[in-house]
């Protein structure tokens, strides 16, 4: 049977942070529910039992089901490499921090650094995500290294900076200066990108169904059908994310770029049907 | 034991381990996916003489992985290395020229072989490499059907003079069976024929196999061995009708001749199944009998028994 955990009081907003990243697989797969209600949450300078925070029930650690917001939680999820988490409300800042692996289900909102320095397993956040989705771990040359981010809603400022490998799909739109430093990997945002989009993009590629304005430094082609969307669109859906009918219908211009580095990545915005 | 007044030998064909690939050529239209997967599977009639062995796999697929017109392939040869050289020549000669096409793995395996990857030079520097991540790529088309652990997909996009050509960069590579067989031994040459076409069509229906030769007919059967020390193999004289006062023949008296129909597949039961469609459907008027090539157990390890398969399948 999952574990599941049930937040007994929401947390009067703190002063200080809690560090919820033992709310993950890895930490609780394989202990019993003593056990479980043992391990500790960081709040500020403090260790707190679990259990004083959540009901717990259940016993296989592998599958965790957590009821509750968790906006002023960070970091749930950290470093996850295995089994499923599903948290049903928001959670706070540093979701899924340095995941390597397994799916981790937010049914809610998501705060900022949602996926920060994530190397592998699919985050799916129903709700919108903060700023700096994505983002490298501060100090580190690349961010997001392999994985998957599907986002039903909207994300901030500054996603997938610095991004290497993996795939994020955002259903509505994204801040400013999205991928900025991108050096590969693919950002398909259904709604519009806000401006400087790609700035120093390297290699990768970035859609826009609903429209950026590319910087100068980005060469247009195109129109053009690109059949290698459609197996991109075809795994999103087959991953229970769908994906708007146009952008399967649509021709696209293809932006390359950014020149000024020498970069030879791509935006895709449309440039009608066919 | 008789099949629709015609009488089956007891005997067996013989047939062997080799290696395979599956394709998905897809492209703008059913025609043009048709056009590149017949021009792909020229001259791929025996390992023989040709390097592999290769056809077009029916039906076609429901679901391309970029949604377009498809047709499957199946690509066999002796080794993961010769498959890996075949389709790389093949993939880039014939369907990286045609117009609007797409070449996609489908075949997910631990054993892979490169294509994308060494075609991509082609795009002499301007070739894009998009990876489908582990965390995406289970939940693929090509890896619905099948139990191999998710893993990570490469594509490669070449420019090319009408867009783009996506090529997958590796393709799996599994053991398959090659060689299955049946003859067709007719009371005169059209019959024979006939008997033999309805024998294709009602395989084409079957999935997981090819017939590699015209129109997936062999006329030219072979032997092991020759007079000829340099020769692996030769005509197969015991059924050339205009042998039969010359060599020991197997053709009954009344017999015109014999016509061939050699089967590869991705398993042994797809042979089997294969084999007995399609001897079902080749018996009838003026086919005397039905037989099967083998070596004597000297070739290959999989013995397909025409007698037991037509009444398990007939079950």
């Amino acid at each position: 049977m999952p574990m599941h955990l049930s937040l007994k009081q929401p947390p009067a907003s703190p002063t200080v942070p809690i560090d919820a990243s033992s709310l993950c697989p890895d930490r609780l797969a394989g202990l019993g529910r003593m056990e479980v209600e043992r391990v500790p949450i960081v709040i500020g300078r403090l260790d707190v039992a679990l259990g004083e925070l959540f009901h717990v029930s259940g016993d296989d650690g592998e599958a965790i089901e957590v009821e509750g917001g968790l906006s002023s939680f960070a970091r749930v999820g950290a470093s996850m490499s295995r089994g499923r988490l599903v948290v049903r409300g928001a959670v706070g800042p540093r979701a899924a921090a340095g995941m390597r692996g397994g799916t981790f289900l937010v049914d809610g909102p998501a705060g900022d650094h949602a996926g920060e320095g994530m190397t592998g397993g699919l985050l799916r956040i129903r709700g919108d995500a903060g700023d700096h989705l994505a983002a490298p771990v501060p100090g580190a040359p690349r961010g997001m290294n392999r994985g998957a981010i599907l986002i039903d809603g909207s994300a901030g400022l500054m996603a997938a900076a610095r991004m290497r490998r993996g795939l994020i799909a955002v259903a509505g739109d994204l801040g400013e200066a999205a991928a900025c430093g991108m050096q590969a990997g693919s950002l398909f945002v259904f709604g519009s990108i806000g401006r400087g989009a790609g700035a120093l993009l390297r290699r990768g590629t970035i859609l826009a169904l609903g429209g950026t304005a590319p910087l100068p430094t980005f060469l247009p082609a195109g129109p053009l059908r690109f059949p290698f969307l459609e197996v991109f669109f075809d795994a999103l859906e087959s991953a229970g994310f769908p994906v708007p009918a146009p952008a399967r219908r649509a021709l696209y211009r293809r932006h390359v770029g950014d020149v000024s580095g020498g970069g030879a990545g791509e935006i895709f915005v449309p440039a009608g049907t066919s | 034991m008789r099949v629709s007044g015609t009488l089956i030998e007891d005997t067996y064909a013989e047939a062997f381990t080799m290696r395979v690939s599956r394709l998905v050529i897809t492209a703008g239209s059913e025609r043009w996916a048709a056009i590149a997967a017949r021009v792909m599977t020229g001259f791929a009639t025996s390992v023989i003489g040709c390097g592999c062995e290769a056809g077009p796999e029916g039906p076609a697929p429901g679901r391309t992985p970029d949604g377009r017109p498809g047709v499957r392939v199946l690509v066999f040869a002796r080794s993961a290395a010769d498959l890996q050289e075949q389709l790389m020549r093949r993939v880039g000669q014939c369907v990286m020229t045609a117009a609007s096409t797409a070449c996609f793995d489908d075949l997910p395996s631990e054993e892979t072989v490169r294509v994308g990857s060494l075609l991509r030079f082609f795009g002499d520097g301007h070739q894009v490499s998009k990876v489908l991540d582990a965390a995406l790529a289970g939940a693929a088309p090509a890896a619905l059907d099948d139990t191999a652990p998710p893993r990570e997909r490469r594509f490669w996009r070449i420019p090319v003079m009408d867009g783009e050509f996506v090529v997958e960069d590796r393709f799996g590579v599994r053991k398959a069976v090659a060689g299955g067989n049946f003859l067709i031994l007719g009371r005169d040459p059209e019959v024979t024929l006939a008997a033999a076409e309805r024998a294709v069509q009602a395989i084409g229906k079957v999935p997981g196999v090819i017939l590699p030769f015209p129109g997936g007919i062999v006329r030219s059967g072979s032997r092991v061995g020759s007079k000829y020390k340099k020769l692996i193999a030769s005509t197969n004289s015991p059924y050339c009708p205009t042998l039969r006062r010359l060599v020991k023949t197997a053709l009954p008296d009344d017999a015109a001749g014999a016509l061939e129909i050699v089967i590869d597949g991705l398993s042994l039961e797809d042979v089997r199944r294969a084999t007995a469609a399609g001897v079902r459907a080749a018996c009838g008027d003026g086919i005397l009998r039905v037989s099967a090539g083998n070596y004597g157990g000297k070739l290959g390890k999989h013995l397909i028994h025409l007698r037991p398969l037509l009444e398990e399948s007939a079950g």
